[in-house]
């Protein structure tokens, strides 16, 4: 909290350019702070390490500077999203890959699910949305997202991303995600994290030869929906510079009772492939700082 | 309250079937137990794949409310209840699995 504080008092006197400059002693904060995260730093980096694509990817063998470099580019995320949420997108600037998709969708109200990741910002969809106006709903494990809802509107009241606050246990919120859809809306998952490790709503995907825990959840969601569903990724590609990324990942159809869990196990093993892809491209900007293969409870640097 | 115990039936064989319980009974099931969380344990995946197969056989829909689809989802006794002030007048007995 105290790193973030200091990171946006800077911002708010400096400006988006020292503050990045300024961003060093603050990744090392992280660095120093969070041995987990510098554990799972360190174990991911490895992990690439170990396999040739990875190896190609990184270049040099991981080291402590690596862990640092790591955590470095999470502060600058970390910078971006509060510029964003500020309102400030003129500082950035934002290339399209595949956006035509997303697009697409929005204009003929097919409700989508925007599959995402800890993999970049997925934050920089408000951005995105604002830009393009698109409706946007973000799932969000917390029952604090009334207040962040409440936040963004008074910080932006032309914001049209909504979040929803999930719980996977309850019935509340469920049906909320379904009338967006019905409406025509997209609906925002990050499915790089378990949803609930009971009742088997777990799956188990190769992730860089490792086998990860993924969550079965946001894929049956989309096998009893039937809904298209979209990867979405936002990447930073240059100082000021993110790309955003929508690649259609499933088509629309729903799929009959007795196939969904195997259709749905399907999807998040392709799901962990493409992250892979993305991941090799831009391997620094992975911010699942927590033993992602063990699927032991995150943590947040 | 004969038909009313039927329809409670007819609900927790439609759970079972709709959820693929394995090893349950329709009679296994208490009408009035709590389905989420404690009593069978049912989550959001479950009540959005009950609520479809309630919407199969009984032409009810469930609205996007949520204080009000957790008094729907309390209990077997619950779901009767909807079902009864919600179902289309065709519908009857119109079950197709």
């Amino acid at each position: 909290m105290l790193a973030l504080r200091a990171m946006r008092a800077c911002y708010r006197l400096l400006g988006r350019r020292v503050s990045i400059a300024l961003l060093m002693p603050i990744a090392t904060y992280f660095f120093l702070t969070s041995a987990r995260s510098r554990r799972a730093s360190r174990d991911y980096l490895e992990t690439l390490w170990a396999t040739p694509e990875g190896r190609r990817a990184l270049g040099r063998r991981p080291r402590a500077w690596h862990v640092l470099r790591h955590h470095f580019e999470f502060s600058i995320h970390l910078l971006d999203r509060m510029v964003i949420w500020q309102g400030d997108s003129h500082h950035l600037e934002i290339e399209h890959e595949g956006s035509e998709h997303m697009f697409r969708l929005a204009r003929e109200r097919r409700g989508a699910i925007l599959l995402g990741a800890h993999l970049g910002s997925f934050d920089l969809l408000r951005l995105i949305s604002a830009q393009n106006g698109l409706t946007v709903n973000v799932l969000m494990f917390t029952a604090h997202a009334e207040v962040i809802n409440r936040f963004f509107a008074k910080l932006n009241p032309q914001s049209r991303v909504h979040v929803i606050a999930f719980d996977p246990n309850s019935v509340a919120s469920i049906f909320e995600i379904k009338a967006c859809l019905d409406r025509g809306e997209l609906v925002g998952i990050l499915a790089d994290r378990l949803w609930q490790r009971q009742k088997g709503r777990t799956v188990v995907a190769p992730f860089f030869g490792r086998p990860a825990l993924l969550p079965l959840g946001p894929f049956l969601l989309q096998t009893l929906l039937g809904c298209p569903m979209l990867l979405s990724l936002c990447v930073r590609t240059g100082p000021d510079r993110y790309r955003a990324i929508a690649r259609p990942f499933a088509e629309a159809g729903v799929v009959p009772r007795a196939e969904r869990v195997k259709r749905a196990q399907e999807l998040a093993q392709a799901y962990a492939k493409l992250l892979e892809e993305y991941c090799l491209r831009t391997p620094y900007q992975w911010f699942n700082f927590f033993d992602f293969w063990e699927g032991e409870e995150p943590v947040r640097p | 309250m004969d038909e009313f115990g039927d329809l409670e039936t007819e609900i927790k064989q439609l759970i079972i079937d709709a959820l693929m319980l394995e090893d349950i009974q329709a009679s296994d099931i208490d009408s009035e137990a709590p389905l989420f969380i404690e009593g069978l344990g049912l989550d959001s995946i479950d009540a959005l794949e009950l609520a479809m197969a309630l919407q199969e056989r009984f032409g009810v829909e469930i609205q996007d409310d949520p204080d009000e689809n957790r008094e729907i989802f309390a209990s077997v006794k619950s779901l009767a209840a909807f079902v009864t002030a919600n179902r289309a007048p065709q519908a009857e007995a119109g079950g197709r699995g």
